[in-house]
């Protein structure tokens, strides 16, 4: 499937034999961030979101460069679906600091926990400079 | 001997036997010792398809590995190492690798036998298979019955499996019939992060999603009647196969741990071949914190297994009859690392997506099972059949005594979605007297028999070529699935 929002922005979840793969672009990286969290929020069944948008959590993301940090982030969304039941919709900021970022995101109460990732991968991970901006691309276990 | 290519062109490898193709240690500079597949021409051709072959390459090159690395005969393209990989590395100077692991700690299978037999069940199949989808959490989002303390953790972290003889789920039988006495004794609790616990607290005794199962069977075909009488397996009787792991705690083991190796390679300048590999020195802290971890996502995993064994139990005395019997055959892991000594050395043996099969010699197989060797479960998919094999001595020298674990993805879910509906699935099983409960169409259309490969034709390579020998085929009655 394809998606995208904003000039240059999009992303495209490809399925594989046992997991999905990720593949995302846009102009800088708190973009690129914006539309990882939003193809992960694809995953998640519109049955069991709330629906409305509640009060912005920030977090503070670590990772040894950008492909560290955007897999972090994903799992950091892995966590909050499973364990608070809270699906990060809207990055609000995405402020990059020596050895990571500090997000602020805005998201959704779930119905029920969502386990349908197990984590993201390292594996072929990557972020990378095209013409334009960023593209990126992770590997998630399912 | 032929020498052949890899689908992918760049893989040199010479066919020493019928059922073994081998790499040699020099086709890549970085390789420290040979790659070993087990396979046919047809499974070689699948496995030289994708990048299993280079995956396997690349776990070669890490340091402290010994005599060879072994891809089993279903194996496919994994995070670093391939599923359907065995390697071990030397604790004096080896590494430890939790992508060696997979992020499913200790997922593994588990067969129940029953006292009944299957012509006896009857119209009872049905509100069986539904009580037991009923009373075991499955698919996406259901957590199991229990919600652990952070002590009640720790039990099950560092007794495993005895913890739940303590509280009425588990006998010292069932123990006795699980690897390693369902306890691997190097947990450290202090290393199994919050989040971990979070993710594992409310899960015990569920089985998650995806690929995972409660099946009720029959014993359809015996191979070779006298191991099948060791095992207790006649022709008709009706068991239970579950298929599940540590659930979102050894995943986020798995994770914790990926990332702090990742990062100190990083900073110390070195590079992988896939950042997936990322590993520690076994002996060094990082090596032995993951090492410590990992064992209690084992132990946590099999007292999964154990409590959902429980809530069969209390079903089946429920709907069948409470006299009935339900006896623990074998457990058995899949996805683990463990100390083992090989050829008087001492290695940690990564098995991701491999089955140990120790043989009737080695001192861990069971007392009940010292005649014919330890028992070896490989499921095909929903709806197909599942074998019992048993380990051969003769494995510790041909695949550090491993097998394989399934039959193997053969189409992505999308793919399998695509190809027939969930419906038409159902109804096809519905038709052979298959009694299927599932969270919703599409998971059942993603788990269907022809999104995976035939576990008839994987089980007969790993049986000629060694590895185990073949016991029984069980045929699925009823499944639930995750």
């Amino acid at each position: 499937m394809e998606n995208g929002t904003g000039v240059g922005a999009g992303h495209e979840v490809v399925d594989h034999t046992s997991e999905l793969t990720l593949r995302v672009r846009a102009p800088g990286f708190p973009a690129l961030l914006s539309e990882a969290t939003r193809a992960f929020g694809e995953l998640v069944p519109a049955g069991i979101r709330r629906g409305s948008s509640d009060q912005a959590r920030e977090f503070d993301v670590a990772g040894v460069d950008r492909a560290a940090v955007l897999v972090e982030w994903l799992n950091e969304m892995v966590y909050l679906c499973e364990v608070d039941q809270w699906l990060p919709v809207e990055i609000e900021s995405a402020e990059e600091r020596g050895g990571g970022v500090r997000v602020r995101a805005t998201g959704i109460s779930l119905l029920r926990p969502f386990v349908g990732v197990k984590a993201a991968t390292l594996h072929g991970a990557r972020v990378a400079d095209v013409p334009h901006g960023l593209s990126a691309e992770v590997t998630l276990d399912l | 001997m032929t020498e052949l290519l890899s689908a992918r062109g760049e893989v040199a490898a010479t066919r020493v036997q019928e059922t073994l193709y081998e790499i040699s240690a020099d086709a890549r500079g970085d390789m420290r010792v040979p790659a070993r597949i087990y396979a046919d021409a047809e499974l070689w051709d699948q496995i030289a398809g994708d990048r299993s072959l280079e995956q396997l390459m690349n776990v070669a090159t890490l340091p402290g590995v010994t005599r060879a690395v072994y891809a089993m005969p279903d194996a496919h393209e994994g995070y670093g190492f391939p599923v359907g990989g065995v390697a071990a590395f030397r604790t004096a100077d080896g590494i430890i690798s939790p992508g060696g692991v997979g992020y499913d700690i200790n997922c593994g299978v588990r067969l129940l036998l029953t006292d009944l037999d299957a012509r006896d069940l009857g119209k009872r199949l049905e509100p069986l298979v539904h009580e037991l989808s009923r009373s075991i959490p499955s698919g996406t989002g259901r957590g199991g019955k229990l919600q652990l303390s952070d002590d009640e953790l720790d039990s099950v972290f560092v007794e495993g499996g005895a913890y739940l003889v303590e509280r009425g789920m588990a006998t010292a039988e069932d123990l006795l019939h699980t690897e390693s006495g369902a306890c691997l004794p190097g947990a450290d609790p202090r290393r199994v992060s919050k989040r971990a616990r979070d993710r594992g607290r409310s899960q015990l005794g569920s089985m998650g999603a995806g690929n995972h199962f409660v099946e009720v069977e029959r014993v359809a075909d015996l191979f070779d009647p006298d191991a099948a009488q060791a095992l207790g397996l006649d022709a008709h009787r009706v068991a239970v196969l579950i298929h599940t792991g540590s659930r979102g705690l050894g995943h986020q083991v798995c994770t914790d741990y990926v990332a702090k190796m990742d990062r100190a390679m990083t900073e110390a300048g070195i590079t992988l071949p896939d950042r997936q590999l990322a590993c520690a020195p076994f002996a060094s802290p990082a090596g032995q914190a993951y090492f410590g971890a990992m064992c209690a996502a084992a132990n946590y995993a099999w007292c999964n297994r154990q409590v959902i064994t429980h809530r069969v139990r209390e079903v089946c005395a429920r709907v069948l009859s409470p006299e009935v019997e339900v006896r623990l055959v074998y457990d058995v892991a899949h996805n683990i690392a463990k100390v083992e000594e090989h050829g008087g050395t001492r290695v940690c043996v990564h098995r991701k997506g491999a089955t140990r099969a120790f043989g009737p010699s080695h001192p861990e197989t069971p007392e009940a099972y010292r005649a014919v060797g330890q028992p070896v479960f490989i499921p095909g998919s929903m709806g197909t059949g599942s074998y019992v094999l048993v380990g051969r001595d003769e494995a510790l020298e041909l695949s550090f005594g491993s097998a394989c674990h399934g039959a193997g993805r053969r189409m992505s879910r999308g793919q399998a979605r695509r190809t027939r509906p969930g419906s038409e699935v159902r109804r096809e099983l519905t038709e052979r007297g298959i009694v299927v409960r599932c969270p919703s169409m599409k998971e059942l259309a993603e788990e269907a028999p022809h999104a995976y490969k035939d576990v008839d034709h994987v089980v007969d390579v790993v049986h000629r070529a060694g590895l185990a020998r073949k016991v029984a085929r069980l045929a699925p009655m009823g499944v639930v699935k995750g």
